[in-house]
């Protein structure tokens, strides 16, 4: 960690960025902060087993200060989350400048983590890639009432609490579709289910960059990061799309109209 | 059967095929414009991708992806559209009625929390 | 150095106040203001979750409608009035009808939208100096 640290206090006393998001410890407990100078962060730390959606605080804090340029640590699923916010012009790409750091394998094993870890790091050793869809396939092997019967069994625990979209790093929109009141019914619980579920998984297809904070966050453990997990595969093998890995590169659902995602046997 | 008209197909957003479900729909046909000749351009194209995705989800889920079915049916192509309908309700009637009709939260008259009305 | 705005994110460990489950939270303050919420992920109660209440805590801090000054009803109207003026009248009136009725007489209301720290002398000084277990809370902490 010592090299990361050098490196990001002679950002800081260069000037070359004005603060640097990271996790700070506070009594004890690993919380996100901002350092602004280069004597806080002997306080910096990198925990394992707390994450936080720290893209998603740069959101806010940027959009406050939009001429400034911050620093973020960045592990390989926040990587990719930066990307796809540039894609969608939620940060502007050179207002911020990530510093990578690594995950360690039992981390990636944890996570079923494809890539841990971002484009460029200082030190550490990269973790394999683990490719493991068995969290999928068991769900796959039920015939159909039964997988009907199990996810409406989970679904309906959910208390409505939006955990899984407020800490999800790929949502940012402003007005909200589980929020709209013609298509959820506001307030009122239990929620419409499935398709409560139904709507976010939709929009994570070509957002979802699988880290894994939604189902951390949900109370009642509703295995949400699966139906995300099915979305996103269903894209990666119709439209051979990763979210997060190419920064130019645009979704198949988002509305192209150029036929660069055509289907085959769709013009029959 | 119930027949909405939009101007495009690409109109139709998932969220309104998942709202069909939920209100009791046994089955959504999309019928739009040839690939090529869409009237707004390439709208038909967003539907396709949409559709492919949605089908996955819902098979994910255990509604069966039959129940969704998108056909490219020119103004000019009426009888190809009744065939498409008569078809396409023989395949439903054989899959049986939706799973959510068996949801009981999901009947619009009932609400597990009723407001409570305090009399004056 | 960059701009001319003071810049300062941090976020502050705090428990929520809502109910009594007591869930480790987390106050994201930017320059000065609070703004958003977030889970404390290695609290044991709630380890990293929280419900539609909890996410919403920080809502009511900086809310427009909040009183600033105290008021009293004169003429049938409510007027804003000093400190002083408001805690004389409600200590004169409080000591009368302890007096005249004694002390079970009077009952006290707090709410969730306090810290639990006012809450807690609140009911200290309900037992303590009023005399009386009539206190109570709106979520009956």
């Amino acid at each position: 960690m010592e090299k990361t640290r050098e490196k990001m206090a002679r950002m800081l006393d260069e000037g070359f960025v004005s603060g640097i998001l990271g996790l700070r410890l506070s009594h004890g407990h690993p919380v996100p902060y901002l350092f602004t100078d280069s004597v806080s962060l002997k306080d910096w730390v990198v925990d394992e087993t707390n994450r936080y959606p720290i893209t998603k605080i740069l959101i806010q804090i940027w959009k406050k200060h939009p001429n400034k340029v911050i620093g973020v640590v960045v592990r390989g699923c926040e990587g990719r989350s930066l990307i796809e916010l540039f894609k969608n012009h939620q940060l502007h790409p050179e207002k911020v400048k990530g510093i990578g750091i690594v995950c360690n394998q039992e981390l990636a094993k944890r996570c079923r983590c494809d890539r841990p870890y971002p484009s460029e790091v200082e030190e550490g050793e990269l973790a394999k890639p683990v490719e493991d869809f068995s969290d999928l396939t068991e769900i796959e092997s039920l015939p159909e009432e039964e997988r009907f019967k199990y996810w409406i069994g989970k679904f309906g625990e959910c208390i409505k609490c939006y955990g899984c979209r407020n800490v999800c790093p790929a949502c940012f929109c402003t007005t909200c579709t589980l929020e709209d009141p013609s298509l959820i019914k506001p307030g009122g619980m239990p929620p419409e289910i499935p398709i409560f579920h139904l709507h976010k998984a939709f929009h994570m297809a070509d957002r979802c960059i699988d880290c894994g904070l939604c189902e951390e966050a949900c109370p009642m453990g509703i295995p949400v990061r699966k139906l995300y997990r099915k979305v996103r595969k269903s894209v990666k093998d119709l439209f051979h799309y990763t979210p997060g890995e190419d920064k130019d590169l645009k979704g198949p659902l988002e509305f192209l109209g150029d036929g660069s995602y055509e289907l085959p046997g769709v013009g029959r | 059967m119930l027949p909405i008209r939009v101007m495009c197909s690409g109109r139709i957003s998932p969220h309104f095929i998942l709202k069909a479900f939920q209100e009791g729909a046994d089955g959504v046909l999309i019928a739009g414009c040839h690939i090529g000749s869409c009237h707004y351009g390439k709208g038909n194209y967003i539907t396709a991708n949409r559709v492919a995705v949605m089908k996955d989800l819902l098979g994910f889920v255990g509604l069966s992806p039959q129940r969704i079915r998108l056909e490219w049916i020119a103004t000019s192509e009426s009888n190809k559209f009744a065939n498409v309908i008569s078809e396409f309700t023989k395949e439903i009637t054989q899959l049986g009625p939706s799973p959510m009709r068996k949801v009981s939260w999901n009947r619009k008259a009932e609400r597990v929390m009723e407001p409570l009305v305090l009399q004056p | 150095m960059l701009g001319n705005a003071m810049l300062s994110y941090e976020t502050v460990l705090t428990t929520c106040t809502y109910c009594g489950c007591g869930c480790g939270l987390l106050l994201e303050v930017l320059d000065g203001e609070v703004v958003g919420t977030l889970p404390q992920k290695d609290h044991p109660i709630n380890q990293g979750k929280l419900c539609i209440k909890g996410w919403s805590a920080h809502e009511f801090i900086h809310n427009q409608g909040r009183l600033k000054k105290p008021l009293l009803r004169k003429d049938g109207l409510h007027e804003e009035t000093s400190w002083e003026e408001a805690f004389d009248r409600v200590a004169s009136h409080l000591l009368k009808i302890k007096e005249e009725r004694g002390p079970d007489s009077i009952a006290g209301l707090t709410s969730a939208k306090c810290s639990n720290e006012e809450n807690y002398l609140f009911q200290k000084w309900m037992r303590a100096v009023v005399g009386t277990n009539n206190v109570d809370h709106c979520a009956r902490l």
